[in-house]
């Protein structure tokens, strides 16, 4: 029996720690004893900017890393790929306001009908139900245009959470 | 009968578990924006050259206002200010005596009262230490042009006016 509820003790213990991600994670993962995992390389990329003469072309043109992010699956059965984002303004200013996190878009190389929507704080499927065959996507990010110019100066950093469902 | 009921809560447990296992390692990746360089940009975007005639003798008694003669776009993601200035001190053009730049007054479009312009850079919209929050947006510029009867004949009176915009 101590057995028993040393089992449950690591149980509850395995859901705390799945609970320290952004967001809540999707509770519709219904697939069997898997075991999915996932990577994804590089770990960073960079959106640059430059004022070349007047123009302000960089902060009035969307921005886009077409596939620069490379996710390596593997999975038993298909899967769901999900994403929320956070981002941190690195500058400290009382009157800073950090990019909205809705400025960002990612697709899937394989969406398989997910719909590409704005980033957000909480995870959202970006592909559906991708055969397990697949076992790359690449990640296209788009930054819309900070044509606000409510940011200040300096680096801004938008972090990527990933995960799959199978 | 207990023990049954803790048979089914560790079995429930179980399941839930092996849900758990279809989820992946959460991964991350990190995208750096910018840095973003300091945008200070100040543009006329109307009205670039106004001209003025002062062809009645009304015109003359009680001057012309122009609304919104010209309008100023900004762009600046630090917090700024825009002076405003003549590049000389008297118009162009003429003769003795010389039309000083003051017979031109401004105001920012919708202010109570008018200022008399000068070679002196002077606030327009916020000042040094007193600045206006980062943004992008516009302001239209009212003149009040008012020679009166001093300054001789003549048909090309001209005056450069500067607009600066700053965070210093």
């Amino acid at each position: 029996m101590k057995h028993f509820y040393l089992v449950c003790l690591l149980l509850m213990s395995n859901y705390l720690v799945q609970a320290q991600t952004p967001g809540n994670p999707p509770t519709n993962c219904s697939g069997t004893q898997s075991n999915p995992t996932l990577r994804i390389s590089p770990s960073n990329a960079t959106f640059t900017f430059n004022l070349s003469g007047s123009s302000l072309s960089d902060f009035t043109n969307s921005k886009t890393l077409n596939n620069t992010f490379t996710v390596t699956v593997s999975a038993a059965h298909a899967y769901t790929l999900y994403v929320a984002g956070e981002v941190t303004a690195q500058t400290g200013s009382p009157t800073n306001t950090p990019i909205p996190i809705n400025a960002f878009t990612v697709t899937a190389s394989t969406p398989n009908g997910a719909a590409t929507v704005p980033l957000s704080n909480q995870y959202l499927p970006i592909a559906n139900n991708v055969p397990r065959n697949t076992s790359t996507q690449t990640l296209t990010v788009t930054l819309n245009p900070l044509n606000t110019y409510l940011q200040a100066p300096g680096t801004h950093s938008l972090t990527l959470y990933l995960y799959i469902c199978d | 009968m207990r023990k049954s009921y803790l048979f089914y809560l560790l079995l429930l447990m179980g399941i839930f578990h092996m849900n758990t296992y279809a989820q992946s390692n959460p991964v991350t990746a990190t995208v750096t924006i910018g840095p973003l360089p300091t945008v200070l940009d100040l543009q006329i975007t109307a009205n670039t050259a106004t001209s003025v005639n002062f062809n009645t003798p009304t015109a003359l008694d009680n001057g012309i206002t122009l609304l919104n003669a010209t309008i100023l776009t900004y762009s600046s993601n630090e917090a700024y200010f825009i002076t405003i200035n003549s590049s000389t001190a008297n118009f162009s053009g003429g003769s003795s005596p010389a039309m000083p730049a003051s017979v031109v007054q401004y105001r920012l479009n919708g202010g109570s009262t008018y200022t008399a312009l000068s070679s002196t850079a002077v606030s327009l919209k916020g000042a040094q230490g007193s600045e206006v929050i980062r943004g992008t947006g516009t302001y239209g510029i009212d003149f009040f042009i008012n020679p009166g009867y001093t300054y001789p004949p003549a048909s090309d009176y001209s005056i450069t006016i500067d607009y600066t915009i700053s965070n210093l």
